[in-house]
């Protein structure tokens, strides 16, 4: 009989497929959209688009329309990739910068 | 140019320069938004179809053509409208020329109207230090083509700012 002891399972690195990432990509919300500061748009115009893309009241829509107007970008909202597109879309179609960039 | 919001309409009312050169933005718009975004001059395309977002995104080629033809068709939708705006401004009749728009076409308004003072500052190279420039005010140093540019698009950010007002009223 040997006495030789049985190594351990190697276990296998996962591989992340990707449907896997797809599903992730679908419920987690990681993903962030954010306007950036340029000279044309209008003040009450970005306020106006905040509020009517994300639904902002016109407190917060003010509030991030500043902070793009000062500090030269605004995080605007972290949601799924689908969402994010989406607003990506909305908020461009309004003719402002916006990216969407995956939160780290 | 005037604006009042009466039950779910935006009424406007614009004297004959106003009501002509919005007449001339809405055409020149109308041309544009019937062009492929690839068929816009280079200045044009990257202030309108910007795909800076997508890249961020990491989008494939492939997503980045699909989402350029959906921004396309979010502009391309609203030609009817613009036709008809532009028709109603068109007819002939004394100040002041008048034109009514369901309060749920206001965005597409002021979209295009935005369109028109974004491509106008990217055709002109326009930064921040030139949109602080008093366009009214003799100023050497800004050649007519840029003063101009300036002109037209604090114009329409005033159309736009008075359209806000009043779309905005309780």
């Amino acid at each position: 009989m040997s006495t030789e002891t049985i190594p351990p399972p190697v276990e296998k690195p996962k591989e992340h497929t990707g449907a896997e990432e797809k599903i992730k990509d679908a419920f987690e919300k990681n993903w962030n959209v954010i306007v950036w500061n340029d000279p044309i748009n209008l003040m009450s115009y970005v306020v106006h688009v905040f509020m009517r893309v994300l639904g902002f009241n016109k407190e917060k829509a003010t509030q991030h329309m500043m902070e793009v107007h000062e500090q030269g970008r605004s995080l605007v909202a972290t949601e799924t990739r689908e969402r994010a597109e989406f607003y990506h879309q909305q908020i461009q179609s309004f003719g402002l910068n916006v990216t969407i960039e995956q939160s780290s | 140019m005037n604006a009042r919001r009466i039950e779910g309409k935006l009424h406007l009312q614009f004297n004959a320069f106003e009501s002509h050169f919005l007449h001339r933005v809405l055409k020149v718009i109308v041309e544009n938004y019937k062009a492929s975004p690839s068929d816009l001059d280079v200045s044009t395309a990257e202030a309108w179809y910007s795909t800076r977002g997508c890249l961020s995104a990491k989008m494939s080629a492939e997503e980045i053509e699909e989402w350029l033809a959906a921004l396309h068709q979010v502009k391309s939708g609203s030609l009817r409208h613009l036709e008809d705006w532009v028709a109603a401004l068109a007819a002939p009749g004394p100040s002041p020329h008048r034109l009514t728009i369901d309060l749920r076409d206001v965005d597409v308004l002021l979209r295009v109207i935005n369109d028109y003072r974004l491509m106008t500052a990217a055709r002109q190279q326009l930064d921040d230090a030139d949109t602080h420039r008093d366009a009214m005010m003799d100023d050497p140093d800004l050649p007519p083509a840029r003063r101009a540019a300036l002109l037209e698009i604090d114009l329409l950010a005033w159309l736009m700012e008075i359209i806000l007002a009043a779309a905005s009223e309780a």
